[in-house]
């Protein structure tokens, strides 16, 4: 592509500065040679301009809508409720939890001695071999797998979902 | 086609739970994801397929377009990627139609029309061919431009490509299309530009 078309389509679209904007205008108006430029590319871009878009077939929107029915709806907690409300309801708690610990503590005589003593934990010997042997151990095994191949089954359906 | 409503207020609807807001923003669009999907594809049941991905693609991730962009970019963007993946699968190659097949094919099809309008379907059959003969990647260019009316800003974000590479691809691409045009045209190119 040689200089004068390269600025003629900057030009025409006005992705150049204001200095070689003017300059090429200039050029246009006094210089054959890009006046007959300027045209070609006016022309080409009403040519391609003018092309029809493509229709797809009468059944599109019928075939989307169909598997868009398949899909989830998108309506979330967040905009079907209120947020005056969900702050409305935290407050409240926040006020009567404030407010119980307030009269607790406004209730409580910090002078007198209570006499209070913090209890004394004393375990009691277990036997686990008597609940844990070799067939709890199994089962509790078993059971795990199975959770993990379901987790995993679960997470590799939506990776393929994702992918499709 | 003429809706009451924005894409904003349409997605906003969707984003709410209604589902056929969705069937009116698609109506919206569907006409130039189609357009561009026939770009990448050539064929018209693979552009449909696309265009149905894009669409059920845009649906579920709906709720992750910020309005940072028009969604119409960011519905190309997906449409880009879908073509992109479907290319690589179907390994498509892209075969240059011989000029000289095409011309009586259009002077058949037009037959029945009046000399304007002959006229004027043949200017647009012979470009539409033209592009079709383009690579994929200036087709979409040449469509995103002038079809879609992008800019070369939007058109970076779709290809994700910087505006100035889109501005040298631009370029390129209406060279190689008006190349293309000639080929096809002969002679009668100096007639139309």
């Amino acid at each position: 592509m040689n200089l004068i078309e390269q600025r003629i389509w900057d030009y025409l679209d006005g992705t150049d500065t204001a200095e070689q904007r003017e300059l090429t205008g200039r050029l246009i108006k006094s210089d054959l040679l890009y006046r007959q430029v300027y045209d070609e590319c006016n022309s080409f871009n009403s040519l391609v301009s003018a092309i029809d878009q493509e229709e797809p077939s009468m059944g599109f929107s019928r075939n989307v809508m169909e598997r868009i029915n398949l899909e989830p709806a998108h309506a979330s907690f967040k905009s079907l409720i209120d947020r005056r409300i969900i702050f409305g309801i935290a407050g409240f708690f926040l006020f009567t939890i404030t407010a119980l610990l307030g009269v607790l503590f406004y209730q409580i005589d910090w002078s007198q001695e209570t006499g209070f003593k913090m209890p004394q934990l004393i375990l009691l010997s277990l036997d686990s071999s008597k609940y844990l042997n070799s067939t709890i151990v199994n089962i509790f095994f078993f059971i795990d797998v199975i959770i993990g191949m379901y987790l995993l089954d679960g997470f590799l359906r939506k990776r393929l979902r994702a992918k499709q | 086609m003429q809706n009451k409503y924005s894409d904003t207020e349409l997605i906003n609807k969707v984003l709410g739970g209604d589902k056929a807001a969705y069937a009116d923003l698609m109506k919206l669009h569907q006409r130039f994801v189609f357009t561009l999907a026939l770009r990448f594809t050539k064929n018209r049941e693979d552009a449909e397929e696309i265009a149905q991905d894009c669409f059920v693609k845009a649906y579920r991730s709906l709720n992750t377009f910020k309005n940072t962009s028009k969604f119409s970019t960011w519905l190309y963007s997906i449409v880009y990627t879908t073509a992109m993946t479907f290319l690589r699968k179907k390994r498509l190659d892209v075969q240059s139609l011989d000029a000289e097949g095409v011309l009586p094919k259009v002077e058949n099809h037009v037959s029945d029309l009046n000399a304007d309008e002959v006229e004027h379907k043949s200017k647009m059959a012979f470009v539409k061919r033209a592009i079709d003969q383009l690579l994929p990647d200036d087709a979409a260019v040449i469509t995103l431009f002038y079809q879609a009316e992008q800019s070369l800003e939007e058109i970076g974000q779709v290809l994700g490509m910087e505006p100035n590479t889109v501005k040298v691809k631009l370029h390129r691409a209406r060279h190689r299309l008006k190349e293309k045009i000639e080929n096809i045209l002969h002679h009668e190119v100096r007639e139309l530009l």
